[in-house]
């Protein structure tokens, strides 16, 4: 049967605005633990849903594995948009329709390489780690790569197919000195560049180096400090301390949310710049070109020159709210509807040389990469990988347990430098948001910080 | 099942899981209906052992069955090294009442009104808060068979509702939420109804009243909901991954007294009325009732076949898995044994103390050490003996196996959390509180 037109069939029957999405994945992950063979798995979730939205009602949602299920999925997804009435009708921000056949330029297909060449990779790093210390405990080393292809229909006449493919390394190492057990982990996303994931030796040394010199870190005292930010740890603060707030969907219906995030209110210094980008090329890991709404992605400015200049937007946050839409509507997958969600995110290269950022710190804390961040919204807590203290303008000795606290908004205020050394940062990370993962990346300069909050004991 | 006989010559032992699952869910926000949602989802899973070596692999496609076993086959040429035994027949299975047939009928008309009856108990918050609401029906279907002889499925069904209140007020956010899950479709709406609007009442009434708080070793109450603190790093510390990797730091204090002797805990997977209850974890072996602490003392951890075999012990039944994960050990239902006095004496006495009923960070950091440090996202003063307002800038830290190891208080009334921790509060004298 041929997927596009059993689709664009079933899509007449909807008497409205509808989607059907449809996914084959093919997906292979292998893992290593302390050198022997962990895993190895192949998975393949396959399937579709639908959406619909009648005119006047509210949204349905239907989900199938089974392609014969679609018809039924889409009359269950009309029989639920029909039960809802809202009190005010959901208007969906116009777009034009488009009509698209991509193809992720693949520079080097994981899939032409052997299961053996993968694993032998995997045994190559774990060797390199196991070379850097004896109180390394456990190893884990782990490859993963997707194949996505996906087709999105819609009854306004956009039709996308496409492939996506992800390739990712991970390391986690954990050291152990009596009962201290300390760990560092880091990885690497590619998007159809196998070979970028054999040139990874440094990362992967540096990793294991890190966790066993943590057991001889102290923790650090807790305390207000200046703080340098790494780009991979400033990239995570700014993507969870502010740019869920400028997801459209967390403040839609909240008018005093809405207010604390109105456009024009001075966010933090002129020379701060916020963007988050769905378009970034050569592609990474939040490069997505189209949303799972059909909109084109882009680079949107939340912050400009420290005010705050725009959000990020579904078709119907910005039906909702009057603004255009931002190519910001993702769903983890087939199984899931599409929400607003982040893709790449990044605070911009600012005018310090970053090799004086550190200048003039009597008493500070270089705070690097990030093992965790949650906010409740103006609040914020981030565990740092690890950190060391900076004296007298000097990077000094490791310590430990590093955990920023604090409110966004005296945060950003209290930007004192950003650097100019802009990277994105290449984890193969997730962000969590209503049940759904998706595949974002962050990127940033150096940033310096003052009075800054570091939990300690 | 037949897939099971089309690998059983070809490889050293397997094993086969089919998952069906059907599931409807409604929605709110911002205090109005917003969505609904319909799934029919089903998948197969194989897991072989062959030449002493595991190969996994997973489908949802019913015609890449043949790949899928393929795939599983000769991915285990670099699979682990771990020659499995798989469960055969036991001699009896609990048989937990889990199953109502009634949600396997519930349509989404009938979940909405159930949301919008919750909403209006809830709309005296709506001046001043966001909303979100979720009311969903769930059935699944389970099947496993592997080449010892086990051949088993059950049916299980749940009903879940929660509320989610966010109230911004300047710059200051606050949130208060709960929820509601049971195997059964309520008899009565009041029943879950009731305990959610309960608990947010509980949790807003201070919601202006924001008070200051001493730094120090000042007297802290975990709540039910703020136990977790508490749960998370032992949850970690009891797995059995982090037992035969050796990467906890009780894994060789077996039998060891480590705690406080008035922590009890247990794991019971099967009560009835319970979602987290099944006859069998997801390896087939039946499931039971396990001490994990008993007055202190360490009595179990948590296994499923593989982490049990290389830590040199026997799977106790905490497999758990889903169609594209390998089985990891997991808690079921998990009870903290309730102490002997009342909540109101454990505060009599404290003239400043903190009641932590939620965290922002919860399981971040080095909680496998058993260290937590995180900003109290929700928390109240203790001022003589009673509540008298939020904290805000509060921060707790310290370490479980030392904490724990002097408990001063556990109270008599216990709370279900999640439909699957029952849990009282609990009074620690000895956890650091930094205030700013």
């Amino acid at each position: 049967m041929d997927i596009v037109d059993f689709a664009q069939e079933n899509l007449k029957k909807i008497d409205g605005y509808g989607e059907i999405r449809i996914e084959n994945s093919r997906n292979l992950g292998i893992a290593l633990l302390n050198g022997k063979p962990r895993e190895v798995r192949w998975t393949n979730p396959a399937g579709g849903s639908v959406r619909v939205l009648l005119p006047g009602h509210g949204w349905g949602f239907a989900v199938f594995n089974k392609i014969e299920d679609l018809p039924q999925a889409v009359e269950d997804a009309v029989a639920s948009s029909k039960l809802i009435i809202p009190d005010e009708p959901i208007k969906l921000a116009e777009i034009e329709p488009v009509q698209v056949k991509l193809e992720q330029e693949i520079a080097d297909d994981a899939r032409s390489h052997s299961l053996e060449e993968k694993y032998e990779l995997l045994r190559r790093y774990d060797e390199l780690a196991a070379a850097v210390d004896d109180r390394i405990i456990q190893r884990i080393l782990g490859y993963s790569e997707e194949f996505i292809e996906q087709y999105l229909f819609t009854t306004e006449g956009t039709q996308i197919i496409r492939v996506r493919t992800d390739e990712v390394l991970r390391a986690v190492f954990r050291a152990r000195s009596g009962d201290l057990v300390q760990s560092a982990h880091k990885s690497y996303a590619a998007r159809g560049n196998f070979a970028e994931l054999t040139k990874l030796d440094d990362m992967v040394t540096h990793t294991a180096k890190i966790a066993a010199q943590l057991l001889d870190a102290k923790p650090v005292k807790g305390g207000k400090y200046t703080v340098v930010l790494n780009p991979g740890l400033a990239g995570v603060f700014i993507h969870e301390a502010f740019g869920h707030l400028s997801e459209a969907d967390h403040i839609e219906d909240n008018p005093q949310a809405r207010e604390m995030m109105t456009l024009g209110r001075r966010f933090g210094p002129e020379f701060l710049n916020v963007i988050d980008d769905g378009s970034v090329k050569p592609d990474i890991r939040g490069t997505i070109d189209y949303d799972d709404e059909g909109v084109p992605a882009q680079k949107t400015y939340l912050i400009k020159e420290g005010v705050l200049v725009g959000r990020l937007h579904s078709r119907e946050t910005a039906g909702k709210m009057g603004e255009k839409p931002t190519g910001n509507a993702r769903a983890q997958d087939f199984s899931f509807p599409p929400i607003v969600r982040m893709t790449n995110t990044a605070i911009e290269a600012g005018p310090h040389p970053a090799d004086q950022i550190f200048d003039g710190i009597k008493e500070g804390v270089y705070a690097i990469d990030a093992y965790g961040g949650q906010t409740e919204l103006e609040n914020f807590s981030f565990s740092a990988g690890y950190g060391y203290m900076i004296r007298d303008g000097k990077i000094a000795e490791l310590v430990r347990d590093v955990v920023l606290q604090g409110n966004l908004f005296q945060t950003l205020a209290n930007i004192e430098q950003i650097g100019d050394d802009f990277v994105w940062d290449r984890a193969g990370g997730y962000c969590g948001k209503g049940g759904q993962r998706a595949k974002t990346s962050e990127g940033s300069p150096h940033i310096r910080i003052r009075d800054v909050i570091i939990a300690g004991v | 099942m037949d897939i099971l006989e089309k690998i059983a010559g070809r490889v050293d032992a397997g094993e086969v899981i089919y998952i069906e699952k059907t599931s409807k869910s409604v929605s709110f926000k911002g205090w109005k209906i917003r969505g609904s949602e319909s799934t029919q989802e089903r998948g197969w899973a194989v897991r072989v052992i062959k030449d002493g070596r595991i190969g996994v692999s997973a489908t949802t496609d019913e015609n890449a069955i043949d790949d899928m076993i393929e795939n599983a086959i000769q991915s285990a040429k670099y699979g682990e090294e771990l020659a499995l035994e798989f469960p055969g027949k036991a001699d009896s299975y609990p048989s937990p009442d889990i199953y109502d047939s009634r949600l396997t009928g519930v349509g989404i008309p009938d979940l909405a009104d159930f949301g919008r009856e919750l909403m209006a108990v809830l709309e005296k918050y709506r001046a001043e808060c966001d909303s979100e609401i979720d009311v969903g029906a769930t059935s699944v279907r389970f099947k496993l068979a592997n080449t010892s002889g086990f051949e088993g499925e059950y049916k299980k069904t749940s009903f879940s509702l929660s509320a989610d209140l966010m109230r911004v007020k300047g710059n200051d956010i606050y949130m208060a939420w709960d929820f509601f899950v049971s195997p059964k479709y309520p008899a009565e709406k009041s029943e879950p109804i009731s305990k959610i609007s309960g608990r947010i009442d509980e949790i807003m009434r201070h919601a202006d009243n924001i008070v200051s708080l001493s730094s120090g070793q000042i007297p802290v109450i975990f709540s039910p909901y703020g136990a977790f603190v508490l749960l998370m790093p032992l949850n970690m510390g009891l797995n059995g991954e982090n037992i035969y990797t050796k990467t906890s730091p009780i894994y060789d204090k077996l039998g060891e007294k480590l705690f406080d002797e008035k922590l009890t805990i247990t794991d019971d997977g099967t009560l009835d009325g319970r979602v987290s209850s099944a006859p069998f974890d997801d390896e087939g072996v039946p499931k039971r009732k396990l001490p994990l602490v008993e007055n202190g003392v360490l009595k179990n951890f948590l296994f499923d076949l593989a982490t049990a075999k290389k830590a040199g012990y026997q799977t106790n039944g905490c497999a758990q898995r889903s169609l594209f994960s390998s089985p990891s050990p997991s808690t079921s239902n998990v009870i903290v044994a309730a102490g002997d006095t009342p909540l109101e004496d454990i505060i009599a006495d404290i003239k400043e103390g903190l009641v932590v009923e939620s965290v922002l960070g919860l399981g971040q950091g080095n909680i496998l050490s058993g260290a937590f440090s995180n900003p109290v996202a929700t928390g109240f003063k203790i001022e003589n003996g009673k509540i008298v307002g939020r904290v805000k800038n509060v921060a707790i830290a310290g370490n479980i196996y030392e904490n724990l190891k002097q408990i001063t208080a556990i109270s008599k009334e216990q709370k279900w959390i999640y439909g699957s921790y029952l849990v009282p509060y609990i009074r620690l004298d000895n956890v650091s509180v930094v205030s700013k």
